[in-house]
C-alpha cells in the first residue's frame, strides 16, 4: 500500500488554514489605556501665533449632552486639578500668558474652558447561530443532513466612558451683531477614554491624553 | 460590479482551454505565503505579513504551458499611534490596523526545463482581490471590504522531492486597483510549498 503524498499536503493545508482563521484580526487591546482617544480640530483661518493672552476658569464643568440625558453618570471631579494644571502648563509652554481673571478693560485674546462628560453606553448584539445536523430515520420516513438556524443569542455589553473637552474661544472674533455676542471656538480637543473600577492609572492616562492633544496641534503657540 | 464581471469573463475564456486538455498533467499546490506590503498597503500597515497561505491548481495545455487558478489569504497587521486626519479632525490613539487580502486569480504559467528535473517557471495572474481594511481606534472600529480587480506577475522554481511531489519557491508581485474608498494596493508575496504533481 502506497501512501498518497496528497494526504500530507492536505494535513499541512488544514493546519495552516486553521491557524489563519484565528488570525484575521490578530491584535486586541489588553488594557483600558489602549482604548484612549484624542481628537482635535481647529479653525484654519486663525493665526494661533498672534494669540498672546488667555484666561481659564479654575474648575471643570460637568455637562450632560442632550442625547445622553438618560445615560449620563456623575462626573468624577477628583482629577480636576490634574486636568486644569496640565492644560495650563501646555498653554504656558506655547508662549501664551494666563491672565488671572476676565477683565473687560484688559480682555484676553482667548478663553479656554474645560468640560467633563461621563456616560454609560450599552451595546446589544443579536446573533443567530447556524447549526448542522445529520440525517435520521424515523416515522414517517427520514430526514437528510442539513443546516438550520438556532434560537437568537442576545449579548449586552455595558461600559462607562468619560470625555474631557477643552475649548479655545476667540474673544477677538466675537460677533457683536448677536444680542449676547457669539464667540467662535477656534480649537477643540476631546479626550475620550474608558472609565474603569480601578483608576490607579487615571493620572497617567489623563497626562498622556493632554500631551497628545497638544502634540498633534503643532499650529498652536507663538514661539 | 464591473470588476467581478471582468473576472467571470476571464474565467469563462479559460475554461474551454482546460476542458480541451482533460487528459493533461495537473498540479495541486499548497504554500506558505508571507508578504511584504508596498505603497498604499505599506502606508496603512507597515509590517511584514507572517500570516499567509495559498492554494494553486494548474493544468498543462502545452508541453511547457499551464493554465490555472490561484487562491490565497494574507493578513497584514500593524499597531501604531500615528495621527489620523479626516474631515478636518485629527485623531490619535493606539490603533490596530489589519488588511486581509484574499486573492482569487486565473493564471498562465510557462515552465522551463524538463519533466523530472528542476523547473523554473514564470507566470501571469489576473483576477480579483477581496480586501478587508480595518482600523480600530479607541472604542471605534472602521472597516471596509472591497473587491479589487488586479494582476500579479510571478516567478518561481519547482524541483521534485519524490515521485509526484515537488517542492517550490515563488515570488509574486500583487497589484490591486482601487475600489470603494480604498486606493490601489500592492504587496510582494513569497511562496514556499509543496505540490502534488502529475508529470511536472
Amino acid at each position: 500500500m502506497t501512501r498518497n503524498p496528497l494526504s500530507g499536503v492536505l494535513l499541512v493545508q488544514l493546519v495552516a488554514w486553521a491557524g489563519l482563521a484565528a488570525a484575521c484580526h490578530p491584535g486586541e487591546p489588553t488594557n483600558a489605556s489602549e482604548l484612549d482617544l484624542v481628537a482635535t480640530a481647529h479653525d484654519d483661518s486663525v493665526n494661533f501665533g498672534a494669540i498672546q493672552t488667555f484666561v481659564m476658569p479654575d474648575s471643570v464643568v460637568a455637562i450632560v449632552p442632550p442625547e445622553s440625558v438618560a445615560t449620563a453618570l456623575p462626573f468624577n471631579h477628583d482629577y480636576d486639578d490634574l486636568i486644569l494644571n496640565g492644560v495650563a502648563e501646555h498653554l504656558a509652554a506655547l508662549g501664551y500668558t494666563r491672565l488671572p481673571t476676565f477683565d473687560p478693560d484688559n480682555p484676553p485674546d482667548v478663553v479656554v474652558t474645560i468640560r467633563g462628560i461621563a456616560v454609560r453606553n450599552t451595546d446589544i448584539y443579536v446573533s443567530y447561530p447556524w447549526w448542522g445536523y445529520w440525517g435520521w430515520y424515523g416515522w414517517p420516513c427520514c430526514y437528510g443532513p442539513g443546516w438550520g438556524v438556532g434560537y437568537p443569542i442576545v449579548t449586552a455589553v455595558e461600559y462607562d466612558v468619560g470625555t474631557i473637552v477643552v475649548d479655545m474661544w476667540d474673544r477677538r472674533r466675537t460677533d457683536e451683531s448677536q444680542t449676547e455676542g457669539r464667540v467662535p471656538a477656534i480649537w477643540v480637543a476631546a479626550l475620550r477614554g474608558l472609565l474603569t473600577d480601578s483608576p490607579a492609572d487615571a493620572p497617567f492616562r489623563i497626562d498622556q491624553a493632554i500631551d497628545r492633544a497638544f502634540a498633534q496641534s503643532p499650529y498652536l503657540g507663538n514661539q | 460590479m464591473p470588476a467581478i464581471r471582468r473576472l467571470l469573463g476571464l474565467v469563462a475564456l479559460l475554461l474551454p482551454l482546460g476542458a480541451g486538455t482533460a487528459a493533461a498533467q495537473s498540479w495541486w499546490a499548497l504554500s506558505y505565503q508571507p508578504a511584504v506590503p508596498l505603497s498604499n498597503t505599506k502606508d496603512f500597515t507597515d509590517a511584514f505579513a507572517w500570516r499567509g497561505v495559498g492554494l494553486d491548481y494548474r493544468k498543462q495545455v502545452k508541453p511547457n504551458v499551464a493554465l490555472g487558478l490561484s487562491f490565497g489569504w494574507q493578513v497584514f497587521s500593524d499597531e501604531t499611534d500615528d495621527v489620523v486626519s479626516a474631515f478636518g479632525v485629527d485623531v490619535s490613539g493606539d490603533q490596530l490596523r489589519d488588511v486581509n487580502s484574499w486573492p482569487m486569480l486565473a493564471n498562465v504559467s510557462y515552465f522551463f526545463g524538463k519533466e523530472g528535473g528542476p523547473r523554473p517557471f514564470v507566470g501571469a495572474n489576473v483576477g480579483g482581490y477581496l480586501m478587508q481594511h480595518r482600523l480600530e481606534i479607541g472604542l471605534v472600529a472602521l472597516e471596509e471590504t472591497n473587491f479589487h480587480f488586479g494582476f500579479a506577475p510571478e516567478a518561481g522554481l519547482a524541483f521534485p522531492v519524490q515521485p509526484n511531489v515537488a517542492a517550490f519557491l515563488s515570488g509574486r508581485y500583487n497589484y490591486a486597483l482601487s475600489a470603494g474608498s480604498v486606493d490601489d494596493q500592492a504587496y510582494l508575496s513569497f511562496g514556499v510549498g509543496l505540490a502534488w504533481t502529475h508529470g511536472y
